[in-house]
């Protein structure tokens, strides 16, 4: 609120502070969805090794287990399996439906993510980030999943609030695009217009 | 599971005691090299109900097992069902055989081992059977429900010059080898080992009469009197009777040793394994407490008395099907230094270090890697505590290690079953790389005392062994 003045009975943000206030959720929002479709492409690889006592391997056979976390796009799992089993028993959710949703939901939060830390068609990413979300709602809300459904909500709310910012949105890629292609276009007018 | 042997059960009990007492040729520990493909060794199952799915999931990972035929009394058609899959996991057949002296016979020249998975009053039988057709042999613990059984397992492996290895899979467990040879005997951190407490706690709900869902699977009345069901029947038994027996032969006298050779030969096998001696004498009590009907104790507590080489030492052992509670299962080897609690689940093993014990000396095992430091003393300060009666908290330890992990057949990576180690051990001694950790002689001198538990226990008495309870 210290953001904000009154003025003739509207509320002001604050520029710069407004200007903050966006980047910081955008960077928020865009890390959330980049990082979470990176994830379903992640596994763990356990691996055995001979435990060393002394600096040597066990002679009996004792072993050490190392769980090494890898990427690949063999491990895509875009609902993660115990929800998609439950997601399945579901009669409102046609199972052409789920898989259709369990394949482009990674690769869609990796899209809407990388659109809104780069801020590109950010009001878009956002609009995109938001339907997506309640879309997962939808889903938690047919399996009674109380504080799934909260939690989803929290992030529902923080893409509205960066959509109420989003006019104060500076630091983004897109709009750089557009000043230089503005500007090229003012130096490309004839020198008769001046 | 079962089937019709050429030695009769009936045959088998009347001359077992005798063949127990022939003193053959000192153990066969590894067999000579495999003439087989690729070393291969080919197996076959007798028995193939419970257990047998913990032994064949234990297998299934190991590399060179070719899977050859399956044997059990359970109606033909079920025994194809169970094998339907094995076939598009595996990409060939499995022959199965509702008779195992046909098996043994058929399969001559074509299966290396076999696998015994029945209930324990056919255990000395099939392996009699199998050793004698010229078969190596796993047959899973208690070697049989009479002492006299056991001795004619030994007797029979001696003969045919056969490995016989016994299902007590600690024996093969790294995490119960390091423990004896690295922690007990190399670095002795235990100091004098005086008690030892260990437990089997089982809920009730784990110890009710089983039923099965669809009785038209089960045997009939007429296979399972043939097959030595109505063993010990006072009185004429019902098909239902007969098919009771077969879902809960564990409560039979005639047909096993009841909850303490079920349960406790696993972890009375440890205590003499790790005391590298037989007890000399045994206190037991027991009762019919919760399950009046049933022939054998629900709850059984034992006391054995040792003489070991550092000084006297006792044991005490408790098997509940009635509560769970308590820890589980664990074999607890109490000493002046250290107490090491360890159980078949690592999450149940724990090392406690006295604080007489020095301190430096356990520092440097945990920086050469022996031990885990997990957690120092917790000093119990609660009202209740009496400063001048307590001792001085002991810090807490683990293992560096455990079984590890093995990739299963979708590539999967999971923790290692622990009977696989001790299938391990008997394919490498089928192959000559190996010797067996727990053959039938050294698994018999381990479980002799057990035999002796029920009857302490029902007649009150103390036993006191000489070579004639113990001798293998």
């Amino acid at each position: 609120m210290n953001n904000m003045t009154q003025k003739n009975n509207e509320t002001v943000l604050d520029p710069l502070g407004a200007t903050f206030a966006a980047l910081i959720l955008r960077l928020w929002l865009g890390m959330r969805s980049l990082l979470t479709g990176i994830e379903k492409f992640s596994g763990k690889e356990i691996e055995s090794i001979p435990t060393l006592i002394n600096g040597e391997p066990d002679p009996n056979g004792l072993e050490t287990t190392v769980v090494k976390k890898f990427y690949s796009l063999g491990n895509y799992q875009g609902v993660p399996d115990p929800l998609y089993q439950s997601f399945k028993q579901e009669p409102l959710i046609m199972e052409w439906m789920l898989d259709s949703y369990n394949c482009i939901l990674g690769p869609a939060l990796i899209l809407l993510g990388l659109g809104l830390l780069l801020g590109l068609a950010t009001r878009i990413s956002l609009l995109g980030m938001g339907l997506l979300y309640t879309s997962l709602t939808l889903g938690l809300i047919l399996l009674n999943q109380s504080s799934g459904i909260a939690w989803l909500a929290t992030h529902i709310i923080l893409v509205v609030l960066m959509l109420l910012v989003a006019q104060h949105n500076r630091l983004e890629l897109g709009s750089l695009i557009r000043r230089q292609i503005q500007l090229r276009r003012k130096t490309d007018q004839p020198q008769s217009s001046v | 599971m079962n089937s019709k042997p050429s030695i009769s059960r009936r045959h088998f009990c009347r001359t077992a005691s005798t063949a127990g007492l022939v003193m053959a040729a000192p153990s066969i520990l590894k067999s000579g090299t495999l003439q087989t493909p690729s070393n291969e060794v080919r197996v076959g199952f007798i028995g193939c109900g419970k257990q047998h799915a913990v032994l064949y999931n234990a297998m299934m990972n190991i590399p060179g097992i070719r899977f050859v035929a399956a044997c059990d009394i359970k109606v033909q058609d079920c025994l194809r069902s169970t094998y339907r899959r094995f076939g598009r996991t595996y990409g060939y057949k499995i022959s199965t055989y509702t008779d195992a002296e046909e098996m043994l016979k058929k399969e001559k020249g074509k299966m290396d081992a076999v696998f015994i998975a029945t209930p324990d009053f056919w255990h000395a039988p099939h392996t009699i059977m199998a050793l004698e057709s010229g078969y190596h042999v796993y047959c899973e613990k208690m070697m049989s429900h009479t002492l006299e059984g056991a001795r004619a397992m030994v007797a029979a492996m001696d003969r045919t010059g056969k490995l016989c290895q016994i299902g007590h899979q600690r024996r093969s467990n790294p995490r119960y080898r390091y423990v004896l040879n690295e922690l007990i005997k190399n670095q002795k951190i235990c100091g004098q080992i005086v008690n030892v407490n260990a437990q089997w706690n089982r809920s009730i709900a784990s110890s009710r009469d089983k039923k099965h869902g669809r009785p038209e699977h089960l045997p009939d009345g007429k296979t399972l009197k043939r097959y030595g069901f109505d063993a010990g029947a006072t009185h004429s038994l019902s098909e239902e009777d007969l098919r009771h027996r077969y879902l809960n032969w564990r409560w039979y006298k005639s047909l096993s040793g009841g909850p303490i050779s079920d349960l406790g030969a696993h972890q009375i096998d440890i205590i003499n394994w790790f005391f590298g001696t037989t007890p000399k004498s045994l206190y037991a009590s027991g009762d019919r407490s919760v399950f009046k009907n049933r022939e054998h104790f629900d709850n059984v507590m034992c006391i054995f008395d040792y003489d070991t080489p550092e000084g006297s030492a006792r044991a005490f052992y408790q098997v509940l099907t009635t509560t769970s509670a308590g820890g589980g299962y664990y074999e607890s080897f109490m000493g002046t230094d250290a107490t090491i609690a360890i159980s078949e689940r690592e999450s149940y093993t724990n090392i406690y270090k006295e604080s007489v014990a020095p301190a430096s000396k356990w520092d440097d095992l945990v920086s050469r890697g022996y031990l885990k430091k997990v957690a120092g003393g917790y000093s119990g300060s609660d009202s209740g505590s009496i400063a001048s009666y307590e001792s001085a908290p002991p810090d807490r330890y683990a293992l560096p290690g455990g079984l590890g992990s093995h990739d299963d057949l979708d590539g999967k990576s999971k923790a290692k079953p622990p009977h696989q180690p001790h299938i391990e051990n008997f394919i490498a001694a089928i192959r000559g790389e190996a010797e067996l950790t727990c053959d039938a002689r050294h698994a018999l001198e381990s479980e002799a005392p057990i035999y002796w538990i029920n009857q302490a226990a029902e007649s009150g008495e103390p036993v006191t062994f000489t070579d004639n309870h113990l001798h293998t």
